[in-house]
């Protein structure tokens, strides 16, 4: 029996069900999500869009400092721990953003479109990793370049990702120089074909799409001029870095005698309107949310819909929307993490003030034999293990991450790992909530680090921490290629392990005195097979009800 | 295993609140006879005209200006030829005692595009051309090795590997993964997983797979990073595994590679090294490792002080089993003409060959089960052995 139209909806094309958000009944309503997402503020960055830019001067003035404190030996130490006030400032704006989005997600309920700029992230992947500057990127890039551009044409959005200053960054842009330009003679420079590569392969053509290495290099010579401004991120193009002369991309000649940013956007409208662009892209979102092996009659009609209207992504999803085959397949993706995540917090109502990160308090005393939850490093990925010096955490290469610390040092009680924020009471000593209102909550535009010189706040491990363990930390794809899509890439016996321990902290937490049988019902709607509502009804207790429906098949696949 | 409730409780909090994300899973096979292969893959695209530089070869230092080193200048000599650097100082002893080896100007066919993702496929995928091959050449070597017995299958990861990957049985695990659970919630699990085939073999690899982990690790608090990772590889090789592979990250040098190359030589040390000091010296002797790249990086320095994606590269071969104290392989040279393309060090042997010997050697598979169906299109050589007797 196929599921109805609203639980397919919320499960194949959403962030699942939340009690009382009313469930999206037809096409138009989820399109309706979409146009709502895109006109709606961003709650990241945490300081909003100009306050992030307006920030920029204060983080380098921070870098600077540290500069001269390296410079000057008066860098400050505790024990053997270096104190790097700007990687301190850097990793809290990173980690608030990263709530920001979790907690957004669980909150909104535009699902389809929350999906869908998770899609278009994974498609236009950057990584935090790269550079210490992009953790304040990141976000930024989702929310000016993204997110806006989700309702329009592709050309848009294609420009704006791929001028970005984060995917420059990420991409190695900034260090491409024509070989011939001025600059490039004057500084021995040449071209570094890393956008230009993935620019064709993964954002437009795909790696079929029947171009040759020689294109790619042209494209490289095409793209050299784009830069960023370093400090205020910008960005910039410099035509004393453009390769002189014409390239030929694809057979269509791109520059001249004199060359600007207009031939940079013609190989970018050109390889929007590629026909192999449409169809690897149509392909991408049929295998992202229908099935591992896309049903080509629904690719073919998006195919259609893109060449009628140039792209119109709209029409495109509704193509998708509308394709019978789109709702007939039967639970053929696996949920990753991200969506796994937000999923479960949703069906568990979980409140926005319990997502907020945790914050970190000034330890009482050094060399404490006790264990306390904040003997780990500080649960960010970008904090530097011990053995890494301040030089390799000031500018560090994807493929690169540290092995982040833990989320929390060993704890013997399993209750304090999961309260992060909220109930005050029930914390460690050193551990209290931030509180929901994380915009408004400090007037200082930068971290501070805490007395004992680490970050003040740590990632939540329901949310955030939850994501670095299951192998799908925010923002930090593997390669440009972004996450695997497969089903067997997901679910996996360490991936299962992993979600039925995170279950089993929330269930703890926040599944309160719900019956197993109702929740079910409420989550899993028609879709619930027969195995597990009888497995949940006679479970050996009721939390063990609750993560036992939440680890159901129907749950984790949609 | 009558303590493993007690000892769970008690870990149980700890353990799982630890793993990461950039936990290396470790994949395993479980084949009969004594040998061992450990394959490690060196994801990003190792430069290794830096890791062994031919400082013996004149072109050098014009193409490498700063990132060139010679033995007045750091460059551990190996050869007369040959340096190692300096960075991987760690791995001499190995190669004082013939148990570390490199064949230079190595590569998959993989030609021209210089894609991490396709060069990757091909290098796991074992193809002679991109998408030639979905499953892994090393999974497919499984089904080839005599007397290969039927195992439970075991998958548990974070994300599988390709290189392992395929219809054969194939163990999973990651450093850090625990499952912590009383007995009648395992037997509700068992009940809400058994119409679903895929769920149903993840659970029930990841109660086998859990109990065993927990016997390497005893009571010592698990750990990230790549020693645990190798640590936990020796633990599963000292027991019926005779297969393993894992990653290390990080060789994508594009900048400032003086800088960029030091963490991912220094994880490929420690991984050697962990494996040789926590494997038992009867087993290190039957063990192979192989480290291969997807392909090697530019002869020629960039602009950026780091190197762009090339083709030929270097593999190295460590462990007891080998005959080590060589470097292996037929050198191009690096002036005049002998680039390809004017840019990369031109392959002359091809990668396949290499993992297909190691194949021969340690597990009898067959030089038509090689041809046939391990490197589809290869013509398997079985006149160059890298491995001792």
């Amino acid at each position: 029996m196929t599921p109805s139209f609203g639980t397919i909806a919320a499960h194949r094309f959403g962030t699942g069900p939340r009690p009382g958000e009313p469930p999206a009944g037809t096409v138009d309503a989820l399109l309706e999500q979409v146009t709502r997402g895109v006109a709606e503020t961003c709650p990241f960055p945490h300081d909003g869009i100009a306050g992030r830019r307006a920030s920029f001067p204060a983080f380098q003035a921070l870098a600077q400092e540290y500069r001269e404190q390296r410079k000057n030996d008066t860098v400050r130490k505790i024990g053997d721990r270096v104190v790097n006030p700007y990687q301190i400032a850097l990793n809290t704006a990173f980690l608030r953003d990263q709530h920001l989005k979790i907690g957004h997600a669980v909150q909104s309920p535009n699902g389809f479109f929350e999906r869908l700029a998770a899609f278009w992230c994974d498609h236009f992947a950057v990584n935090a990793e790269k550079t210490s500057s992009m953790r304040i990127l990141v976000g930024l890039y989702e929310a000016e370049a993204l997110r806006p551009n989700l309702a329009g044409r592709f050309a848009p959005l294609l420009r704006a990702a791929i001028l970005h200053p984060a995917m420059l960054a990420y991409l190695d842009q900034p260090k491409s120089m024509g070989p011939h330009s001025p600059a490039g003679r004057k500084r021995g420079r040449g071209l570094n074909e890393n956008l230009a590569r993935e620019l064709i392969e993964l954002h437009t053509l795909g790696a079929d799409g029947g171009y040759t290495q020689d294109d790619v290099r042209a494209a490289a010579r095409v793209l050299t001029g784009l830069d960023h401004d370093g400090g205020a991120f910008e960005t910039t193009y410099r035509p004393n870095w453009a390769e002189p002369g014409i390239h030929r991309v694809l057979g269509r000649a791109y520059g001249g005698p004199q060359r600007s940013l207009a031939d940079v956007d013609a190989l970018l409208a050109d390889l929007a309107a590629h026909e192999a662009t449409r169809r690897h892209i149509c392909r991408k979102l049929v295998v992202h949310f229908i099935a591992d092996a896309p049903p080509a009659e629904v690719v073919e009609a998006m195919v259609t819909a893109w060449s009628s209207t140039d792209g119109e992504l709209l029409a495109v999803y509704r193509a998708m929307l509308e394709h019978p085959l789109s709702w007939a397949q039967d639970g053929q993706k696996a949920r990753q993490p991200f969506d796994f995540v937000v999923a479960g917090l949703r069906a568990l109502d979980v409140p926005a003030d319990a997502l907020a990160p945790a914050a970190v308090l000034p330890k009482k005393a050094a060399g404490s034999a006790m264990a306390t939850p904040q003997d780990g490093t500080p649960a960010m990925a970008p904090e530097r293990d011990p053995g890494q010096s301040a030089e390799q955490a000031a500018d560090q290469s994807p493929g690169q991450a540290p092995d982040p610390a833990p989320d929390l040092g060993p704890d013997p009680a399993p209750d304090p790992a999961i309260t992060a924020a909220g109930a005050s009471g029930a914390e460690g000593p050193a551990v209290e909530s931030t509180g929901g209102g994380d915009n408004a909550a400090s007037p200082a535009v930068l971290a501070a680090p805490t007395a004992d010189g680490r970050a003040p706040i740590r990632a939540n491990p329901l949310s955030v921490g939850a994501l670095q363990r299951l192998g799908q930390p925010l923002w930090r794809p593997p390669s440009p290629a972004g996450w695997d899509e497969e089903l067997s890439a997901w679910i996996t016996a360490a991936q299962l392990t992993q979600r039925i321990d995170w279950l089993h902290a929330l269930v703890a937490r926040f599944g309160g005195d719900r019956d197993p049988r109702l929740f079910v019902q409420a989550v899993l709607g028609d879709a619930a097979r027969d195995d597990t509502i009888q497995v949940v009804s006679q479970a050996p207790s009721r939390q063990a009800g609750l993560v036992l429906a939440l680890a159901s098949p129907e749950f984790n696949r949609r | 295993m009558t303590n493993e409730i007690s000892r769970r409780t008690l870990l149980g909090a700890a353990c799982c609140l630890a793993a990461s994300p950039v936990i290396t899973p470790v994949s395993f096979a479980a084949v009969p006879g004594d040998n061992r292969l450990v394959t490690i893959v060196l994801r990003g695209a190792m430069d290794g005209l830096a890791l062994v530089q031919p400082y013996g070869d004149p072109a050098l230092p014009a193409l490498r200006p700063k990132l060139a080193l010679a033995p007045e200048r750091g460059l551990l000599d190996l050869d007369g030829f040959f340096g190692l650097h300096p960075d991987a100082a760690a791995l001499m002893p190995l190669w004082r005692s013939r148990e570390l080896g490199f064949v230079h100007a190595i590569s998959t066919p993989y030609r021209s595009g210089r894609s991490h993702f396709d060069g990757q496929d091909m290098l796991e995928s074992g193809g002679a051309a991109l998408h030639d091959e979905r499953t892994g050449w090393l999974n497919r070597a499984i089904a080839s090795i005599p007397r290969s017995a039927e195992r439970r299958a075991i998958d548990v990861t974070m994300t599988s590997e390709l290189i392992l990957t395929g219809p054969n049985p194939v163990d999973v695990w990651s450093t850090r993964a625990d499952l912590d659970m009383a007995g009648d919630e395992q037997m509700a699990f068992v009940r809400l997983y058994r119409n679903d085939p895929v769920f149903a073999a993840a659970m029930s690899d990841a109660m086998d797979t859990d109990m065993f982990a927990d016997r390497i690790y005893g009571d010592a608090k698990r750990e990230a990073g790549i020693a645990a990772v190798a640590k936990l590889t020796a633990g599963m090789l000292s027991g019926e595994h005779r297969i393993a592979s894992f990653t290390v990250n990080g060789w994508d040098t594009h900048i400032g590679q003086e800088r960029t190359f030091r963490r991912p030589v220094k994880d490929l040390c420690t991984a050697i090294l962990t494996l040789k000091d926590n494997l038992p010296p009867q087993v290190w002797r039957k063990t192979a490792i192989l480290a291969i790249t997807e392909f090697g990086r530019t002869a020629r320095e960039n602009g950026s002080g780091g190197t762009d994606h090339g083709t030929g590269g270097l593999a190295i071969i460590a462990g007891g089993a080998v005959a080590g104290g060589r470097v292996y392989g037929t050198w191009p040279g690096l002036g005049g003409t002998a680039l390809l393309d004017d840019r990369d060090l031109m392959p002359t042997t091809d990668l396949r060959q290499l993992a297909a010997a190691m194949l021969y050697q340690q597990f009898d598979v067959s030089p038509r089960a090689i041809d046939d169906a391990i490197f589809p299109g290869l013509t398997f050589d079985s006149r160059v052995g890298y491995l001792r007797g």
